[in-house]
């Protein structure tokens, strides 16, 4: 990518219509990441300031097999992502509709799962204004749950695209950018069930 | 990449002012025109109050009404005027100096200035349902507690939050790829290196601010405890997530605005900025540094003492390279030619009056003192000569210097020169009496005050209505010389930067040729600066 | 002749800088000392002043000297002789105001550390805070006043907290605050020096009564104090 903005400059042509390719929205995204970052650093802050400072019984309520099982579907959904991207560079389509499809499968599966849990806790009284524990536990895992329904209805506009033939062996960079955005969540997933369900 | 081709609207005339319109020249005037609408509809809340304390004892204002209109002036002041009115300029100017087509995402530009209007008038609307009344700083538990008109402003803020991210990411995007042919990094503008700095601020800083308003507005709508402390919720939790925005977000104010006048000295003086490449790095110094201060604010609030040695020694550090600057500044008029436009006495008035606002900065720094005049009239003297003598001085020092650029017509310089004197005049009349009103005990935020305060308030209060005077010689201009002006020159300034190497107003996609850059941008008394920074003539064959 | 110029203008502004500091540092800008307190953090605001003012008349200095001086000749539309940096010069600019930030540093934190130095046997007064009104407890007295009494040259250890939202405890003369938050409890150390009437505000927006959430404190003999505690059992 990089090369090609290069011989653009060099071809001394008029740089906006030829750079705006594929650089600068991969660019664009990760500077959108990184800000993603400070949000859930923010949320992560506030968390944790809750759990070290005032720690609650209700933290045992949290079932640490089920979650690491739901975990291990969503890990596995950026794997799919991965697959995904190898196959449209190869530029097989069918195999990109199929790892897209099992990504919002995946993904749709560890939302139910969080919903289950979610439910569960309810029914032990926990709610988001039963406690501090509560409280911040479900505005944490409510807005990753949210950054992976918005990743979800992304995958799905994928999806349809690819179906109406959009992507090709030389053009797949709107299945890379949303790639990126989708591990973010999954590793954003990673550090909370750490800090949540292991320490 | 066939975006760019869909992304240029064809719109003409003033209509294409008020659609969806992707050109960045049309949504930077978009940006300046509607902040200052926000700019004197928070300079009349500014009236109000100082009309309440020309005197003590209540006048017209109760303790709620004053609060509220106290709220609204600083939030409108900051999240509607200054942050959105530096943006202007720089959607404005950015793709211009670095000879650009058009900024890197035009929709996600447009989508930045549309989001401002509405969370404009959510935030004003609130005055229907009782507006917010703690204050722009928000503090916990206190609005948690405040009528609905609160909630409306954490929405607000938060849409107004995402408009300044959309932008910053759009700026650095822009810096980063679509630099016209020679135009390295060592040749941009210093303004643009002044809003990199603030990009880079506003991505790492507002999302945090964002997130605490998230947990007021639960706190308020859904009934979480983060900041209930009968429940063991933590109010200073969100001094924390708000200062962690709410300092860097001074600097996010002053960066471009530091930009705006390192353009204008040297081309008033004729020559070239002294120690570019130290300008450039102390922004991104103070970027850096500005985001390990934050805690500054909190000094009284009982928090860990042993932590309070940091963030003292931080905050005096950032005095460094801001003086680097002003003295880069002073050494670049030094011997100089100096042209006494009103774009240049405005950038002038920046260096003396921000001046005061840096220096009383290291007072409040130094803990014994901070713990004295902390929430008093000191920090809001301080705070508005940092902010009002320097950030406002600034943007009208931009406002005049690239008015021909963007109007393609002349403003009138008497009348400029009027609203100059005036402007100046009324800042220190207004926020000099102040400071001896804070070290004497007068806290901030009060409706009333106990007589000893006369005098001091009084002149304020003067100080106050002639500012507000002085922006109505400044409109007058605008609006006259923007319809019937004379038509101004290319490059009325002679300057050298890209900007004025095209049309007044630039055409549709900035350029009629592809700019090709081989020199700096202030290479003022030096052959290769006689003809510009761009030669206007693609590079042949290469 | 020029040469010479230049050196009766540095002398001259050197004289300026050393009378405008030692003017600035007389200058009285704060309200009564009436604790221990106050005088250190008066002695090291008038450190700043000066350093400030010195500051202040060399940075508007030059730039009114330069404006003046360097204007623009009639017709002249020549550029200046270009000059883009000087090293010396700028290592000179960053270096020095860096050891004055760093001298001023370190002088706040050793009155920082003298004005927070636990005294051995402070007499406890509990604040508490509520919209809009202030409360003292003498612990051990069972007295709760809206006023507050102090006996003279005793070291006294506030214990300072809210019953609502955040308050600020600032009495201005003793030269210090501190914010009274709901759900935590913080300590501020004051000897108060002066037998007098003092003000006690609210420097924390609390609301629409914030302004006259004030009270006074009452500096007195020893006797006096005694006296009042007495009379309020």
């Amino acid at each position: 990518m990089r090369e090609a903005t290069r011989s653009a400059d060099e071809a001394g042509m008029f740089a906006a219509g030829v750079r705006l390719g594929l650089d600068h929205l991969k660019l664009g995204m990760w500077l959108f990441l990184a800000s993603e970052v400070m949000f859930f650093g923010g949320l992560i802050s506030a968390f944790m300031h809750f759990k070290v400072n005032n720690p609650s019984p209700e933290s045992s309520l949290l079932d640490v097999v089920l979650v690491g099982l739901n975990t291990f579907v969503l890990l596995t959904s950026s794997l799919t992502v991965v697959l995904g991207l190898a196959a449209i560079q190869r530029g097989d389509r069918r195999g990109l509709i199929g790892y897209l499809t099992a990504t919002i499968l995946l993904g749709t599966a560890f939302l139910v799962g969080q919903g289950n849990e979610f439910a569960t806790l309810y029914r032990h009284g926990i709610t988001l204004s039963s406690s501090l524990f509560g409280s911040s536990f479900f505005t944490l895992t409510g807005f990753h749950g949210l950054h992976v329904l918005v990743g979800i209805c992304w995958a799905l506009s994928t999806l349809v695209k690819a179906l109406r033939a959009g992507y090709s062996q030389g053009s797949y960079l709107g299945v890379e950018v949303f790639g990126l955005y989708w591990h973010f969540v999954d590793i954003v997933w990673i550090i909370l069930f750490t800090l949540i369900y292991l320490i | 990449m066939s975006m760019s081709t869909e992304a240029v609207s064809p719109g003409r005339g003033w209509r294409r002012y008020f659609t969806w319109n992707t050109d960045h020249k049309v949504i930077g005037v978009q940006y300046l025109v509607t902040t200052f609408c926000f700019f004197l509809i928070g300079g009349l809340l500014a009236m109000l109050v100082r009309a309440e304390l020309a005197q003590p004892g209540p006048d017209f204002l109760n303790g709620t009404e004053f609060n509220r209109f106290l709220t609204n002036h600083g939030s409108v002041m900051l999240f509607l005027w200054i942050i959105p009115v530096l943006a202007g300029f720089g959607n404005y100017l950015v793709p211009l100096m670095i000879g650009a087509r058009d900024m890197a995402f035009p929709n996600m530009n447009a989508l930045s200035f549309w989001l401002i209007p509405p969370a404009g008038l959510i935030m004003l609307a609130s005055f229907f349902v009782g507006a917010a009344e703690a204050g722009w700083t928000a503090y916990a538990p206190l609005s948690i507690q405040t009528p609905v008109g609160q909630t409306l402003w954490a929405v607000s803020v938060i849409i107004l939050g995402t408009s300044s991210l959309l932008g910053a990411v759009n700026f650095v995007t822009t810096v980063f790829t679509m630099r016209a042919e020679g135009m390295t990094f060592w040749r941009l503008p210093l303004f643009v290196w002044g809003m990199l700095a603030t990009s880079l601020l506003v991505l790492l800083a507002t999302p945090v601010l964002t997130a605490g308003l998230v947990l007021i507005a639960m706190d308020r709508m859904a009934g979480t405890l983060f900041f209930s402390a009968s429940n063991g919720g933590d109010p200073i939790l969100w001094q924390n997530m708000f200062w962690f925005y709410s300092h860097p977000a001074v600097y996010i104010m002053v960066l471009p605005a530091m930009g705006i006048v390192s353009e204008v000295y040297p081309v008033f003086s004729r020559k070239p900025i002294f120690g570019y490449k130290a300008i450039a790095m102390s922004s991104m110094a103070i970027s850096i540094l500005g985001l390990t201060v934050w805690a500054h604010h909190m000094f009284t609030s009982g928090m860990d003492p042993r932590l309070r040695i940091p963030y003292m020694i931080s905050s005096m550090i950032i005095a460094v390279p801001t003086g680097i600057k002003i003295f880069s500044w002073l050494a670049t008029i030094w011997d100089g030619k100096i042209r006494f436009t009103t774009p240049m006495l405005f950038a002038l008035g920046f260096i003396s009056m921000f001046l005061i606002g840096g220096i009383t900065g290291i007072f409040l720094a130094a803990i014994p003192i901070d713990v004295h005049v902390h929430d008093t009239y000191f920090v809001v003297a301080h705070l508005h000569f940092v902010l009002f003598g320097g950030s406002v001085s600034a943007v009208y020092a931009g406002l005049y210097y690239w008015f021909p650029k963007i109007t393609g017509r002349m403003y009138d310089e008497r009348l400029g020169k009027v609203h100059f004197v005036a402007n100046f005049v009324g800042t220190n009349l207004t926020y000099l009496p102040m400071f001896l009103a804070g070290l004497l005990g007068m806290p901030r935020r009060v409706s009333d005050y106990s007589p000893e305060f006369t005098t001091l308030n009084l002149l304020a209060t003067l100080g106050a209505f002639l500012l507000g005077t002085s922006a109505l010689p400044f409109i007058y201009n605008a609006v006259v010389s923007w319809v019937s002006g004379p038509k101004a020159a290319a490059n009325p300034w002679r300057a050298l930067t890209l900007e004025w190497q095209t049309d007044s107003p630039p055409p549709a996609e900035n350029f009629h040729q592809p700019p090709v850059v081989n020199s700096g941008p202030y290479d003022y008394g030096q052959p290769m600066g006689v003809s510009g920074q761009a030669q206007a003539v693609p590079a042949v064959g290469d | 002749m020029r040469e010479r110029s230049i050196f009766a203008i540095v002398i001259v502004s050197m004289l300026l800088l050393v009378v405008g500091y030692l003017a600035a540092t007389q200058l009285n800008l704060m309200p009564t000392q009436a604790s221990t307190r106050a005088v250190l953090v008066d002695e090291l605001f008038h450190v700043l002043v000066g350093t400030a003012a010195v500051v202040f008349v060399l940075v508007e200095g030059i730039l009114v000297y330069a404006a003046l001086r360097f204007r623009q000749r009639a017709g002249d539309e020549t550029d200046a002789v270009p000059i883009h940096g000087n090293t010396t010069l700028e290592l000179v600019w960053t270096a020095i105001p860096a050891m004055i930030v760093i001298a001023i540093g370190f002088y706040a934190y050793q009155v920082l550390t003298e004005i927070e130095k636990p005294a051995p046997e402070p007499m406890v007064v509990e604040v508490i805070g509520r919209q809009f009104i202030w409360q003292f407890r003498y612990p051990g007295e069972g007295v709760t006043a809206q006023e507050l009494h102090l006996p003279v040259n005793q070291p006294i250890r506030f214990e300072i907290t809210s019953g609502d939202v955040i308050h600020s405890f600032w009495v201005p003369q003793f030269r210090g605050k501190r914010d009274a938050t709901p759900g935590r409890v913080s300590e501020f150390l004051v000897t108060p020096t002066e037998i007098g009437t003092f003000p006690v505000r609210c420097a924390e927006l609390c609301g629409p009564g914030h302004a006259n959430m004030t009270t006074q404190v009452i500096v007195e003999s020893p006797a006096d104090f005694q006296a009042w505690l007495a009379g309020q059992q």
